[in-house]
């Protein structure tokens, strides 16, 4: 992906270009509206990171700009404003995405890349893990002759994970994707729900696993 | 001074109206005193003088033409003089009587007075006769011959009077209080109106973000000044919620970009180093600021919300759907505590709320009772209408709050006996739950349920 970073503190403009380039992206950082304003009407990228508080001019005010210019590349807000005013000035200004400072990096890729799937609308039908095929469009999993019984909300749980295989998903992300949820409701509910799909997938042997890792979340993984 | 006087319930046009009655009858009964007592007394002495002229006219007319004058004169007028006539002689015989019938049942003096010893000496008596409604006024002259003649007349027709000129005092006194009660109705108008406005626009001031003041058009000037004084005093209260806004944004935006730095830094820790401990270290890392950035959140929402300061997103959203979307995501947590949770559906719901932070709120409580109740318990949420808004309860079955906890939990930092140490948390939990119904108008509170548990509630007013 060609992607385009407006952000003018320069710890975090560092580390995001840095593991952006690790990931395998190429980045192009900018550190006012104006100068960002000249890259994207060139539309030399396929997705921008935007910061709100820039010193020339107000995120939001730059995206409604862009927007009424016609310009359609996939926008996502990273901020420090994390009030549900923000969020949803955010969006009606024609932003695609939000995501409040501080974040997780990985999150931050894997909103960029389901942004940028969006855009290209790539949508698998179907998937074959092991044993197992998920067919995406009825909701139904199968291994062998038996189906897998999913609730409604396992299994959109199971497609954001699987949207983001091997990426490391924080808790806050999953509650956003599939609860709708934007704070942390405090009692384990993200881990008792991740439990429960781990065994009714583990059980007749579909060849994924669903890890663990402390600190930073979960990461959906096909063994095969 | 008058509070003792009505029931503390009964509006004030009420108790003006009767304070008007009431001056108005006792000064009207005084009036009528007073003018009857004025009267009386100069009826007493227009009848007695009344008297005299005709005892002397008539022992004129006994000295020029002797009884046969008298009687000839006393029978023409009698149908229009009412009065009543005796001639008694010196041997103390009654030589002539005539007496109208209503005069009758009093009892005539006979024996001529001892006072009467000159011709022409003159005296009066008044005299009260049983079951009869007036006084007579009864006068007596020593005739020349030495014989007495007594005259008597009642006081009905001074009676009469008096009752006529009570009859227009009555009329002119109600006429008086009817015009009595044009400072009611000017009290209405100017006085009442705008109170009641006042209590219309402050009952709208209650909910956040309003921007209603007081309004006295055509009131009287003190009502005017006490508007223009809580306005002044609303206007200061709103510029300070606005500095308090602001100040929010600048501590969240000042403190979460510092924090993202550093998360940045430890995920990469994280994912570089190949020593073991190192990465625990830094995962440690990541969850403790992951918790601090949750717990300026809340704070700055408490604060916020606590000074109605918290700008609601309001939206119209349906609690049945809110509330069993935030049962199911409980409901496998709840299950790996060995807790029943269930959801009781009340009536189809739509309130105009702030849905994610009414969703935390309730998303609170349920931590709370998750965490509270012990393996085995139930724990139910369920909803009921009031009035335009709602009812949201969560019942547990655990150990109940402690009589004088009942109100402390709700404080900041605040956290109750039954906290075992493993229960982690802040103390901030309740009081975001308090400040979110607040902020939209309402309350929360909580109180221990008959036969066990607790039952915590967050009543949220229609918008």
């Amino acid at each position: 992906m060609n992607l385009l970073l407006v952000e003018d503190d320069p710890e975090l403009g560092r580390q995001v270009a840095g593991w952006m380039h690790d990931a395998g992206h190429a980045l192009k950082w900018e550190k006012t509206a104006a100068a960002a304003l000249e890259v994207i009407r060139k539309q030399e990228c396929d997705a921008v990171i935007l910061d709100v508080g820039l010193p020339d001019m107000n995120g939001f005010s730059l995206m409604e700009k862009l927007r009424r210019e016609g310009v359609r590349t996939p926008v996502l807000f990273l901020t420090a404003r994390a009030e549900v005013s923000d969020r949803v000035r955010g969006f009606s200004a024609g932003g695609d995405d939000y995501l409040t400072k501080p974040f997780a990096f990985e999150e931050l890729l894997a909103r960029l890349e389901a942004l940028h799937r969006r855009s290209t609308n790539h949508v698998p039908t179907h998937r074959n893990l092991g044993k197992c095929r998920l067919d995406l469009m009825k909701r139904r999993v199968s291994c062998g002759g038996e189906s897998v019984e999913l609730q409604p909300r396992e299994w959109c749980l199971l497609e954001v994970l699987m949207s983001h295989e091997g990426r490391v998903l924080p808790k806050k992300f999953l509650l956003e994707q599939v609860w709708d949820i934007h704070f942390d409701p405090g009692t384990n509910v993200v881990d008792a729900m991740v439990c429960r799909l781990r065994r009714k997938l583990e059980m007749p042997g579909c060849d994924v696993m669903i890890e663990t890792i402390r600190g930073k979340g979960y990461v959906f993984k096909t063994l095969a | 001074m008058f509070s003792k006087l009505w029931p503390e319930k009964l509006p004030s046009p009420w108790r003006l109206s009767l304070l008007m009655v009431l001056i108005v009858l006792v000064i009207n009964l005084m009036i009528l005193t007073f003018v009857r007592i004025a009267v009386t007394q100069d009826m007493r002495s227009v009848n007695r003088s009344r008297i005299l002229d005709s005892l002397l006219q008539h022992a004129a007319l006994y000295t020029e033409g002797g009884l046969p004058m008298l009687k000839k004169v006393s029978k023409a007028g009698q149908p229009l003089s009412r009065n009543g006539l005796r001639v008694v002689g010196a041997t103390g015989v009654v030589v002539y009587e005539d007496i109208p019938e209503p005069l009758r049942p009093y009892p005539w003096p006979t024996q001529p007075l001892r006072t009467l010893v000159g011709k022409g000496d003159m005296d009066q008596q008044e005299i009260t006769a049983d079951g009869q409604p007036f006084l007579l006024y009864v006068g007596a002259i020593r005739l020349w011959d030495g014989s007495t003649l007594w005259l008597g007349r009642t006081d009905a027709q001074s009676r009469h009077y008096l009752g006529n000129i009570e009859r227009h005092l009555w009329f002119a006194g109600l006429t008086a209080s009817l015009m009595a009660f044009l400072p009611v109705m000017w009290y209405l108008h100017d006085v009442l109106r705008p109170i009641q406005s006042f209590i219309i626009s402050a009952e709208r001031m209650r909910l956040p973000g309003s921007t209603t003041r007081l309004r006295a058009p055509g009131a009287i000037p003190e009502l005017k000044v006490l508007a223009s004084v809580v306005n002044t005093g609303l206007d200061q209260i709103q510029a300070l919620t606005r500095e308090l806004q602001s100040t929010n944004d600048f501590l969240a935006h000042e403190l979460r970009t510092p924090l993202a730095r550093i998360r940045g830094n430890l995920e990469h820790l994280h994912d570089e180093t190949d020593n073991d401990k190192a990465r625990e270290a830094a995962a440690r890392g990541l969850e403790e600021i992951d918790r601090a950035t949750q717990l300026v959140q809340t704070l700055l929402t408490i604060r916020a919300g606590d000074h109605a300061a918290l700008r609601l997103h309001r939206q119209i959203t349906s609690l049945d759907s809110l509330l069993s979307n935030l049962v199911e995501l409980f409901i496998p947590a709840a299950e790996d505590r060995r807790l029943v949770l269930k959801l009781v559906p009340g009536l189809s719901l739509t309130l105009n709320m702030d849905r994610e932070l009414l969703t935390q709120a309730v998303s609170n409580l349920l931590d709370n009772a998750l965490a509270y109740t012990p393996a085995g318990g139930q724990i139910t949420v369920r909803w009921q209408g009031e009035g335009t808004g709602a009812l949201i309860t969560v019942d547990d079955t655990g150990p109940g709050l402690h009589p004088g906890e009942v109100e402390v939990i709700w404080e900041r930092y605040a956290r109750g006996t039954a906290a075992r140490p493993k229960t982690s948390g802040m103390g901030l939990g309740l009081s975001l739950v308090r400040s979110i119904a607040m902020a939209h108008g309402g309350y929360a509170g909580a109180q221990n349920r008959e036969g066990g548990g607790s039952t915590f509630w967050i009543h949220i007013p229609g918008a």
